[in-house]
């Protein structure tokens, strides 16, 4: 059984790397389905990877074990997402897409593929002016003149900004997160795949004209796993929301457990909180990373979230006394997963007794872990200092019904797990009460238009402005 | 509390009154402090939640801690007003019980609110002088427009201004009177049902009106606004809404909590100081608690330059009344006797029906339409005015429905697919009128300090006193006059039942009808402007003490038939630009 | 279908009793079936006798495969005055998410005593679909869909 998934998983989904990457615009790889493994190796191609560790992106889960219970299902679910985080997090060549001849992690960290993608404020325009082509990325003013070379932008300090709503509504403008290590806010961000960016830009959603003008039904497309007589398939929408911590090893961050980047961090201006803006580079770990895909088995999408293991609990080989992201275990008396006092200004630093106190409100699935140990040791395996094999996925959530109606009175499918959350995420909304708690679809099921039309679960398009910057 | 700051103002409630005037008075680069007897907004509202979906009554107050060192009434205290010692919150006189309540939690009663944002109109500024009845404002609608406006940008309120240029209704750009007006987000679409009954209802007038089905104003998303999702109609407005859709006044207190005003919450204030000789206000005492029935932990007094009440229309006067000495024996702000009087509510009379076609009820929000036809007229010289609330809650409130009708046909023995579907049948077909009528300022209702019952920090309890007057119950009996005459119009059958022994049961003219509370609760610190009448003057400042000022629907000298709150939030932007203008400039 | 026989006839007498199907009642794949939770409040609130004679009765009836159904749970079951109260518990149960204690007044009405099984259960009582509607508080639907008809 195991063996069978495994061989599936080669055909079905290695082949169509190219595709997925290179992606709907330029030359399209179109590969042989009974072909070995990916693409053609390159010269000085590095061993095969260990495990089912793959540079090839999943166009959607593959069920061909034909699971018959939940349990198998979520399996096959979990499984995707460990393929789709590792695809995404594998070294990218110059303009994004993997490089095939290099393995994740072997030089302990790398640039990732999904870091070229397009984030949100390029493509919501304040000015609603078409972004910038796919592979042309655009800076804010304010990061110009920052020394750096690096086109990473990280400019929110709780999820949602002043002037739009962000991609997981804050029902109470939830908060911030304060690291333990220095007292600082945790950034996030948002980006899009080529066919989520596509589909925006071909239907002038970007703009609120555009979605005026609109009058269909919005979905997304759909990645379809290829299949021998269809093997040029589309990868589907996706989106991509990565929480960032400072990190900062005079303050006792360990560097080597988590993927950083040198970061503009962007602070946009705002009255409430008053704040400056702002635009400074700084080391960031990589905390919390969200995938949303949307495939043929889950018109509601398929939600794999992934955390580095220290957030809130010491991951595997953390030297003791190191200090956890985002717990402090010596502090009985903090109060556990509430928000920092306000005024909320991000550009503070926290005393100790205020930092954040996280904890996950609901346990990791044991079958899951199982899965993890399994996935890190791979990612081990290519190279003990891989900062890779310090990330473990929460969960995957899926519909469980997803030919529901999506215009019918159960849309959402009913969700397995029904609650999902993330700490870095998802922080003050997690637990276990209907319509409240972090559910990624039942929330997102919410998500609109600027115009209230059913956005296709994704708060993205409420972010669009009038064309021309005006009301 | 911590070390204390030197505050320009200390704002008693952070309801929706407290929370805006304390945001803008911190936008205008103000030290605010404010005091709330409830506990802190949570960072999510699960809990709220939980205790709704697990309550077996969901009645608005079903979400909310019930504590007692910060007790409030409950809305099944009704079936009891009349025993000693009080079962409920109120000590009740009677001769009719006060059917309406108010949530003691920050962020106050707007937690349940329906978002209702009615403008008054002009001639409820002006009833006595129109129909000889009631009282005039000090001042006209015109002056409180451009702060309507605001307002309704502020707390963020759909509709489209054609559907609302009613009855003497004008809109104009706030800040321009030559433009026109928009409201911050296109009108909330009618429910299904809305729009059967308007059908139905065709071309009808009554009373000299034109019968209309008009949009109601709603104080929620119709579009994403301030970062706050749009309505997806869950259908649960009052008690509480899962997804912030609805404005409610924690909003305002992030917002000025993000501008650094401090809040300190579990601080239950009972009464004010005055210095003797500059007879201004000197402090504000308070009492505080840990846990929420334990005993109190605390006690102390804080200072401002300025002091604003804003407890809500029962808790502010009895505040002022319990902070009575030997040199103010009335109580704080009252040499004219009339602090805790003239409490007012919008009696409510309910008709419900079935009609014969379906509606589809139980979609939506709680309510989209309403008839707002009679709330002007000259018929005001004989009875009160009212305006028809149409329920999207099938027989929610006038029957406890589904609960009540499930039961019923379970106990007479229907299982299977007939129960489904005569369930369904009665379901889809069910609709209910709420008439809110305009209720008569009466110096005998009144409230005051208990000085027998205390709350569990000791604190006196609210005694109340309350009757309708024969206008406002001619009103009363008017609307359901009106709302039979309609339901025969469209065909559907009346189901309205009248109990007699239902405590709030009264008689008319040899009719019997039921009293409920709209959750309005005005009229008990009125402004106006002759200082012997009135507490306030027009700028909402004590005729006695002219460092104190008053929000909250406390301050209507009547009370037209919209609700309140829009109102509340009008007066309160006008009362602030005022202080900030001209006595903290 | 469970594997659990208890579970299979009460879904199965839960069916006939509430005019949903089986399906309806306990999805095949179901992240959180309340039949679970309410088989498990039944046996936690009545003597394990009583539930036994209530669900084999059912299995016996249903193994028969009568033409009539209702018929028969309604003779053998909801006429009979041991079972009977239980069983229009169950349909309550179904249709309310409510547990109402059964050493009250009867008849059992709106305003009576009882618990919310639990917050998934008030998610899915049946009057709110039998009203084409949804439970207040829980809506999946999206903006605007009050102004028309629901799909049927
Ligand atoms: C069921 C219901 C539905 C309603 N629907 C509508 C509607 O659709 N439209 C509409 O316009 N209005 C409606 N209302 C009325 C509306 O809720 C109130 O008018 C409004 O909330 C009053 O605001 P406020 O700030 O004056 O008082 P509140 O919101 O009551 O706030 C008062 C605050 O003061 C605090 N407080 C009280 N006593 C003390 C004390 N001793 N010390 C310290 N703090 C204290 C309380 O904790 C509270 O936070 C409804 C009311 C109810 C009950
Ligand atoms: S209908 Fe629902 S979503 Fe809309 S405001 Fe009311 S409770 Fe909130």
């Amino acid at each position: 059984m195991h063996l069978a998934r495994k061989i599936i998983c080669i055909i079905a989904l290695c082949s169509f790397a190219a595709a997925a990457i290179a992606g709907c615009g330029g030359t399209q790889q179109t590969a042989n389905s009974n072909a070995p493994p990916a693409p053609a190796p390159r010269l000085g191609a590095a061993p095969p990877p260990p495990g089912n560790l793959s540079s090839n992106l999943p166009h959607d889960a593959d069920f061909s074990d034909n699971p018959s219970t939940l349990d198998q299902i979520q399996h096959d679910f979990d499984v995707f997402s460990w393929q789709s985080f590792v695809a995404l997090n594998w070294p990218a060549l110059a303009d994004g897409s993997p490089d095939t001849s290099k393995i994740i992690g072997a030089d302990g960290d790398n640039s990732t593929v999904w870091e070229s993608y397009k984030e949100s404020y390029e493509v919501f325009l304040p000015d609603g002016s078409t972004p910038l082509p796919w592979g042309q990325n655009q800076l804010p003013a304010a990061c110009q003149g920052v020394a750096g070379s690096t086109a990473k932008v990280l400019r929110m300090t709780q999820k949602v900004s002043d002037e739009v709503l962000d991609e997981l509504s804050q029902p109470f403008n939830t908060g911030p997160i304060v690291d333990q290590q220095n007292g600082k806010y945790a950034r996030f961000e948002i980006r899009l795949n080529q066919d989520a960016f596509n589909f925006i830009v071909n239907n002038t959603l970007y703009n609120k004209q555009g979605q005026q003008a609109f009058t269909q039904f919005i979905q997304f497309p759909s990645g379809v796993a290829p299949t021998p007589t269809n093997p040029n398939t589309p990868v589907g929408a996706m989106l991509i929301k990565a929480a960032w911590k400072v990190i900062d090893p005079a303050n006792g961050d360990i560097p080597g457990r988590y993927h950083t980047v040198q970061a503009y961090v962007y602070t946009q201006a705002s009255d409430n909180p008053p704040t400056k803006e702002s635009c400074q580079l700084v080391t960031m770990g990589l905390v919390g990373f969200h995938i949303a895909h949307k495939t043929q088995s889950a018109p509601q999408w398929v939600w794999s979230t992934f955390e580095q293991v220290d957030n809130v609990q010491p991951g595997a080989g953390l030297p003791p006394g190191a200090k956890l992201n985002f717990f402090n275990p010596a502090c009985a008396t903090c109060p556990v997963n509430v928000p920092p006092p306000k005024p909320w200004d991000p550009y503070q630093t926290l005393p100790p007794d205020k930092r954040s106190q996280i904890k996950r409100v609901i346990p990791i699935d044991d079958a899951t872990k199982a899965l993890n140990a399994q996935w890190q040791g791979w990612l081990k395996a290519v190279n003990p200092n891989s900062v890779w094999q310090y990330y473990e996925l929460v969960s995957t959530q899926w519909p469980t019904q997803p030919s529901a109606s999506l215009t019918g009175p159960n849309p959402t499918g009913s969700p397995a797990p029904p609650f999902l959350a993330n700490t870095t995420l998802e922080t003050y909304v997690q637990g276990k009460v209907p319509n409240v708690s972090s559910s990624c679809i039942m929330c997102h099921n919410n998500a609109t238009t600027t115009n209230s039309k059913f956005s296709d679960f994704t708060y993205l398009l409420e972010r669009a402005q009038s064309k021309g910057g005006g009301k | 509390m911590s070390a204390q700051k030197n505050y320009d103002v200390v704002i008693v409630g952070a309801g929706i009154a407290g929370a805006i005037a304390a945001y803008k008075l911190a936008q205008a680069g103000k030290s605010v402090l404010i005091l709330d007897g409830g506990a802190e907004v949570p960072p999510d509202r699960s809990a709220y939640m939980e205790k709704f979906y697990l309550s077996m009554a969901k009645t608005p107050e079903s979400p909310y801690p019930n504590d007692a060192d910060d007790p409030r009434p409950l809305v099944l205290d009704i079936n009891t007003w009349k025993d000693r010692p009080p079962t409920g919150y109120f000590v009740q006189n009677g001769p009719l019980p006060f059917a309406s309540t108010y949530e003691r939690v920050a962020g106050g009663t707007t937690w349940h609110w329906m978002g209702t944002s009615l403008r008054l109109l002009p001639n409820d500024f002006r009833i006595q002088s129109m129909y000889g009845h009631g009282v005039d404002w000090p001042y006209d609608y015109n002056e409180l427009q451009p702060w309507y406006g605001r307002a309704e940008w502020e707390i963020g309120v759909a509709a489209n201004v054609a559907d609302q240029e009613y009855h003497g209704l004008t809109f104009s750009d706030p800040n321009d009177p030559s433009k026109p007006y928009n409201y911050p987000m296109p009108g909330i679409l009618q429910a299904y049902l809305d729009t059967q009954l308007a059908a139905k209802i065709g071309n009808l007038t009554i009373e000299g009106q034109q019968i209309t089905v008009s949009p109601t104003p709603q104080a929620r998303n119709s579009i994403p606004f301030d970062s706050r999702r749009v309505c997806a109609g869950n259908t649960n407005c009052i008690p509480i809404c899962p997804i912030q859709a609805k404005y409610d006044a924690t909003i305002h207190i992030a917002k000025a909590q993000n501008l650094g005003v401090d809040v300190w919450y579990k601080t239950v204030v009972y009464s004010l100081s005055v210095d003797k000789t500059s007879g201004l206000i000197s402090s504000v005492n308070y009492k505080q608690y840990d846990d929420p029935s334990g005993p109190a932990t605390g006690e102390g007094s804080v200072s401002a330059g300025l002091y604003i009440m804003a407890a809500h229309a029962i808790e502010t006067p009895k505040i002022l009344l319990n902070s009575a000495t030997n040199e103010l024996p009335n109580g704080v702000a009252n040499s004219s006797t009339q602090v805790g009087k003239n409490l007012m509510d919008h009696p409510v009379q309910l008709s419900w029906a079935l009609m014969t076609d379906p509606l589809y009820p139980f979609r939506g929000p709680l309510s989209t339409s309403g008839i707002e036809s009679l709330r002007d007229g000259d018929f005001r010289k004989q009875h009160a005015p009212f305006r028809m609330e149409i329920g999207n809650e099938g027989w929610n409130w006038a029957n406890n429905d589904p609960w009540n009708s499930v039961n019923e046909f379970i106990a007479a023995g229907q299982f299977g697919s007939t129960l489904k579907s005569n369930l369904n049948s009665l379901f889809i077909r069910q609709f209910r009128f709420g008439s809110l009528i305009e209720q008569m300022p009466l110096e005998t209702n009144c409230i005051v300090p208990s000085k027998q019952y205390t709350d569990n920090l000791g604190i006196p309890r609210p005694e109340i006193s309350y009757d309708l007057d024969d206008y406002t119950k001619a009103g009363f009996a008017d609307a359901r006059d009106v709302a039979v005459q309609l339901f025969d119009v469209m065909g559907a059958t009346d189901h309205t039942t009248v109990d007699p022994a239902n405590s709030a049961a009264f008689t008319y003219q040899g009719q019997t009808y039921i009293l409920n509370g709209a959750g309005h609760v005005m009229g008990t610190y009125r402004m106006g402007a002759d200082r012997t009448q009135f507490v306030l003057d027009a700028n909402q400042q004590s005729y006695d003490h002219s460092n104190l000022f008053m929000l909250g629907s406390g301050v209507f000298p009547s009370v037209g038939t919209a609700n309140p709150t829009l109102t509340i939030a009008a007066t309160t932007l006008k009362v602030v630009d005022y202080i900030i203008r001209s006595v903290l400039k | 279908m469970s594997s659990d026989p208890d579970l299979t006839n009460f879904v199965g007498l839960s069916a006939v009793l509430t005019g949903y199907t089986t399906d309806q009642l306990f999805p095949p794949i179901s992240p959180e079936p309340v039949a679970v939770e309410y088989l498990n409040t039944l046996k936690a609130n009545v003597a394990a006798t009583l539930v036994n004679q209530i669900l084999t009765t059912f299995q016996n009836i249903a193994a028969q495969q009568p033409p009539n159904i209702d018929q028969e749970v309604q003779q053998q079951i909801l006429d009979d005055p041991a079972m009977g109260p239980v069983a229009r518990n169950i349909i309550r149960m179904w249709y309310l998410s409510i547990w109402y204690d059964l050493n009250q007044q009867q008849p059992i009405t709106g305003f009576s005593a009882g618990t919310v099984v639990s917050m998934n259960a008030y998610t899915k009582g049946l009057a709110w679909d039998a009203a084409q509607a949804h439970p207040m508080g829980y809506s999946e639907m999206h903006y605007g869909y009050w102004a028309t008809p629901p799909e049927s």
